[in-house]
């Protein structure tokens, strides 16, 4: 019976080159040419509040240009950011040299770990919180 | 499980799934022990109309994948602000497919345990 639906790991790696790969250019966009893709949060355009990843990639041109701690008031996502596009890349390559599915494990057992309730509450918790302080600094 | 029970769950849960595999869902209920047949009829399964309800409403904050079980992509569109907005219009189009897909992972669990 045909399970496509199921995360693979063919699935995964391809998700993740594309999200690596788009990201990089978005960053590129934005530090060479200043944001001109008109492209950005769906959910701001809509409702006209920031969503609470609205300025990560600001953080991430702070930290590019060594603003550490303006990285943090914009938005602490961005060191999260900065933190899965330097190391998914670099996983996946690996994964790729050595022929491993580690990346792919790594995931199984990180979807299994969050839907904890002791690791999602608090994680919740802090998402809120930085959605909050996001629409306090917009307004 | 016998003729009856099998339609009986089909026809109530024919939005769940995929038309073209509610013939091998049959199939595979038609040779499926009693016992296993009662634990059947209690699963719950996720609804694909709701799902692409919450992908139209907080679909750019992943909430549609946390929905369907996806908690590894629901971050990812967290953290990227739903993709920059192109992932999120490309699950309006998938999170139905993907929903249903998902209910016959959990259909198969139900059988296999």
């Amino acid at each position: 019976m045909n399970t496509s639906g199921a995360m693979t790991g063919k699935k995964l790696y391809l998700l993740v080159l594309a999200v690596s790969l788009s990201g990089y250019v978005w960053i590129a966009s934005n530090v060479l040419f200043h944001n001109n893709l008109h492209l950005g949060c769906f959910f701001m355009k809509m409702t006209g509040i920031p969503c609470p990843a609205c300025g990560s990639t600001k953080a991430i041109v702070c930290m590019l240009k060594g603003d550490w701690c303006g990285a943090f008031v914009t938005n602490p996502f961005g060191y999260f950011i900065a933190a899965l596009m330097i190391i998914l890349p670099v996983w996946l390559i690996a994964d790729m040299i050595f022929r491993r599915d580690s990346l792919f494990r790594f995931y199984g057992t990180f979807e299994r770990t969050v839907r904890k309730r002791g690791v999602y509450i608090p994680l919740i918790a802090a998402v809120a919180v930085n959605w909050i302080w996001n629409i306090i600094k917009y307004y | 499980m016998d003729t009856q029970k099998v339609d009986m769950f089909v026809m109530t849960n024919t939005k769940f799934f995929d038309g073209f595999q509610l013939h091998s869902i049959k199939q595979q209920l038609l040779n499926l022990p009693d016992e296993k047949a009662d634990r059947l009829f209690f699963t719950q399964f996720k609804d694909p109309t709701m799902s692409l309800i919450i992908s139209l409403i907080g679909g750019s904050l992943g909430i549609d994948r946390f929905f369907i079980g996806d908690t590894g992509l629901g971050i990812g569109k967290l953290l990227t602000c739903g993709g920059l907005g192109i992932w999120t219009v490309i699950d309006l189009f998938l999170i139905m497919s993907a929903t249903k897909e998902k209910n016959l992972i959990k259909l198969q669990e139900t059988l296999l345990y």
